[in-house]
């Protein structure tokens, strides 16, 4: 990805995949949508004590016990309150399923593999450790994410200790 | 479609180690009544056994080891050998051989350097045994042959049999009514081509061994009225077999089946399936306990019809039975852990100069397999313990008056919903002056504090306390006994010492039946359903606002009918917001590593069954939560880990008194 202009020749034009966008404060994030399990009405979670400040709580998903993280607060975006379009995504990982809850979810777009960048340096917003890359859609940019980077505990770890 | 053999290598290994526990046990039993062929049959089975499947799944060192193994046994089922100490330690050498071996085998490593010296050592056993004047001359025998009344059989039948109106097929099967049959093949080579062949005529003979222990009578009798159409012949295959020793011969022959028969009738059959599958269907069904739970509470809130009321407590009353099964599944007997003990004991008994008759009782108690295995570590260092410190050696135990040797009992019994395992020595007992000094100098005990017997004794489980006077290889650097306590905590199980001085020292050991499940106690902090091992709850009791109390150096404390412990805010603790009157709230009071703590809680829901669920990876918690669990209303409850509550205290405790020194003192007394 560090050279863009050789992308078109190496990796076939027509390759696209399905991403699920959404908005935080105004900012549109992209999920491949094999990493999206599901997509919930926000409900309020149960407090873990002890747990990191951007970790809600858990919620009771058909039986297992989830976390349910607030994804503006894994970002260090200023947090706003729920309103109604307000959901949980529900990110599925090899083996465990993780809550975020983000503003409203925007739409499923198929994204070309070679229309997607790498990430300029954005300067004072997210970590860009989270993020994969960068497209630019119908004048929008949309930003597309690094799924373990986020759920991962390496980076809980070290936001933990941070907090 | 190749044979993915891979497959059976974890179930192989399993399977390895029970055999390795057999041959060991056989071993032991073995030197205690060396007359015993039966034990001499089981360690030849063991090793048989394992030496046909480590070769099918080409294992080849134990393989290899087992064969050379096999051959020293096979002599000693053969001849009268006299048991020597020195033929004891070879098998138990062989026996840890084996472990070894199959442990290395597992992890993909080369056989240890132990190991060639030791099959010269068994090959050589064999040697000595064959030169030493046998009872038994043995002529041919290169430990091949097997039990004494084998003979060759050949059956050949005239061609007019099927026309006489008689059939083989019958005759063969009074044949292995009669006698073992080792092999039997039908030769076929008298059977002409297809169109030579005449249906009615029979072009068949049969050759093959058998194993008679009555005599060719048997077999004869069977064939008498078919004399003329059938021909058997049978003959001895040890011809040069004196006639003096069948008598003794007939006898281990018998010894043998009766042996094989018991295995048999002992043996049901089972099933290796692998635990996750089990756990998985555990979890499944306590879901559906809990679902039904759910349903039995929204019909009642709906004031259903009766029936329907019915007919979901009858499904209730099935599902936990249901449960009840599906957890029996995971459990297994503590022989299988308390095997290794005899062993134990005798090496150590030996080490330490030390004599010692272990009694195991209630082996076949059964417990969770998670519980079981992870029993082995802290039971092995209290065995060690009791070794070392509680018995004395044979001079100073008849100085006092008792038998020289020592006595120690392994106890298991299952009692309401939980198992308890005592270990009861006869030794000096806890000396509790020495206890004493060593938690005042260790700043466990204030220096003009009282202290009860019960949390003196307590303390021999403090990290880093030790009474030995001298530190030896087996036990005293205190690092054991506090181990030991927090794997058994670990379990959620508790530890109890009682010990009367020169009476002797008992350890007990409380576990629950289960990991799957928690017998939990449940209460309410701020808005929030936490659950508690209910093994851990001695009592809960309504405070009195007088039995709040501060002392300086202990922090707060509350009294429960006269018994002073110290207060732990479960609401500070799990980061709710204080409540405004302590005395509105409960005290519950838990024993966690031997000492009472009283937690102040805002009400109490109580006793419940739990699954526990982990939390997941990215949900760093504090301590003092051990997992989730849903509840019947699909609602969230924490579980909680005691120790690590009462971790946190401390640690809150440490923290606002380092900022506000003075703040705490006007309080105080």
């Amino acid at each position: 990805m560090s050279d863009p202009d050789s992308v078109p020749t190496t990796a076939p034009a027509s390759e696209t995949s399905q991403y699920l966008t959404f908005a935080l404060k105004d900012v549109t994030y992209a999920l491949p949508v094999e990493a999206v399990k599901e997509i919930r009405g926000y409900t309020d979670v149960t407090p873990v004590p002890g747990a990191a400040d951007y970790v809600l709580g858990v919620m009771n998903l058909r039986g297992q016990v989830i976390p349910v993280m607030d994804l503006r607060a894994r970002f260090g975006i200023e947090t706003k309150a729920r309103d109604r379009f307000t959901v949980i995504v529900l990110i599925q990982l090899a083996t465990r399923v993780v809550g975020a809850v983000v503003d409203a979810v925007a739409d499923v777009l198929d994204i070309a593999s070679d229309a997607i960048g790498p990430v300029p340096e954005l300067g004072e917003t997210i970590d860009q450790s989270y993020l994969a890359g960068m497209a630019t859609i119908d004048d929008d940019v949309v930003l597309t994410l690094c799924v373990d980077a986020i759920v991962g505990s390496e980076g809980l770890a070290d936001a933990a200790s941070a907090a | 479609m190749p044979i993915d053999v891979s497959q059976f290598r974890g179930m192989f290994f399993e399977e390895a180690r029970d055999y390795v526990a057999a041959f060991e046990q056989a071993v032991l039993q073995l030197e205690k009544d060396p007359s015993d062929k039966a034990s001499v049959q089981e360690m030849f089975r063991a090793a048989h056994s394992l030496k046909g499947c480590s070769s099918t799944l080409g294992v080849n060192d134990v393989a290899a080891f087992t064969h050379v193994l096999e051959n020293l046994l096979d002599h000693m089922r053969e001849r009268s050998v006299a048991v020597s100490a020195e033929l004891i330690e070879l098998l138990l050498a062989s026996s840890d051989m084996l472990g070894d071996l199959l442990q290395r085998a597992r992890e993909g490593q080369e056989p240890p350097p132990g190991m060639e010296p030791l099959v010269h050592k068994l090959a050589a056993h064999v040697r000595v045994q064959d030169d030493a004047p046998a009872e038994v001359s043995h002529g041919e025998d290169q430990g091949t042959l097997r039990g004494d009344g084998r003979m060759a059989l050949e059956i050949r039948c005239e061609p007019n049999l099927l026309t006489e109106g008689l059939d083989p097929l019958p005759l063969l099967r009074e044949l292995y009514e009669v006698a073992e049959v080792e092999s039997l093949e039908a030769d076929v080579s008298r059977v002409p081509d297809l169109d030579a062949l005449e249906p009615e005529r029979c072009y068949l003979a049969w050759s093959g061994v058998v194993d008679l222990e009555d005599g060719p009578e048997a077999v004869r009798e069977i064939f008498e009225f078919v004399e003329d159409t059938c021909h058997v012949t049978l003959a001895p295959i040890e011809a040069k077999a004196p006639a003096a020793s069948s008598a003794d011969e007939t006898a281990e022959a018998l010894i043998q089946k009766s042996a094989g028969l018991d295995r048999t009738a002992g043996e049901k059959a089972t099933l290796r399936v692998a635990t996750e599958r089990i756990d998985e269907m555990i979890n499944l069904v306590g879901e559906l306990v809990i679902a039904q739970a759910s349903l039995a509470q929204t019909a009642g809130g709906l004031e259903a019809d009766e029936a329907i009321a019915e007919s979901i407590e009858r499904m209730g009353r099935r599902l936990r039975e249901l449960q009840q099964c599906a957890l029996s599944v995971r459990t297994i007997p503590l022989s299988t852990v308390f095997f290794r003990f005899p062993r134990l004991v005798r090496d150590l008994a030996a080490e330490l100069g030390k004599q010692v008759q272990l009694e195991v009782v209630g082996g076949e108690t059964e417990l969770d397999k998670g519980v079981i295995e992870g029993l082995a570590g802290p039971l092995t260092h209290l065995v060690r313990n009791a070794m070392d410190h509680g018995l004395e050696t044979p001079e100073a135990r008849e100085a006092a008056g008792k038998p020289a040797t020592g006595s120690i009992q392994l106890a298991a019994r299952q009692e309401h919903g939980s198992v308890v395992i005592e270990l009861s020595d006869d030794g000096r007992g806890l000396d509790t002056q020495r206890i004493l000094e060593k938690a005042r100098a260790a700043g466990l005990v204030g220096p003009n504090e009282t202290v009860g017997s019960d949390r003196l004794h307590a303390m021999i489980f403090e990290p880093g306390f030790s009474t030995a006077a001298s530190v030896s290889d087996v036990s005293g650097r205190g690092v054991g006994m506090d181990a030991a306590r927090s794997a058994i905590e670990d379990l959620s199980g508790t530890l109890h010492v009682r010990s009367e001085p020169g009476r002797g020292t008992t350890v007990c050991v409380t576990l629950p039946l289960t990991l799957a499940i928690l017998d939990g106690f449940a209460l309410m902090v701020g808005r929030q359903t936490y659950v508690v091992p209910l093994l851990s709850v001695l009592e809960v009791v309504k405070p009195a606002r007088e039995d709040f109390s501060t002392v300086l150096d202990r922090g707060e404390l509350v009294s429960v009918r006269g018994d002073v412990m110290r207060l732990v805010r479960m609401r500070d603790v799990l980061g709710h917001p204080p409540a405004l009157d302590d005395a509105e709230g409960l005290i519950v009071v838990v024993e966690v590593q031997g000492e009472r703590f009283g937690l102040l809680v805002d009400d109490l829901e109580g006793q419940t069954n739990v699954v526990i669920k982990g939390l997941d990876e990215s949900v760093k918690t504090s301590p003092a939560i051990l997992g989730g669990s849903i509840q019947g209303d699909g609602s969230i409850a924490f579980i909680l880990d005691l120790a690590g509550v009462v971790r946190v205290h401390l640690a809150l405790r440490r923290t606002p008194a380092l900022a506000t020194p003075e703040s705490e003192s006007p309080s105080g007394i």
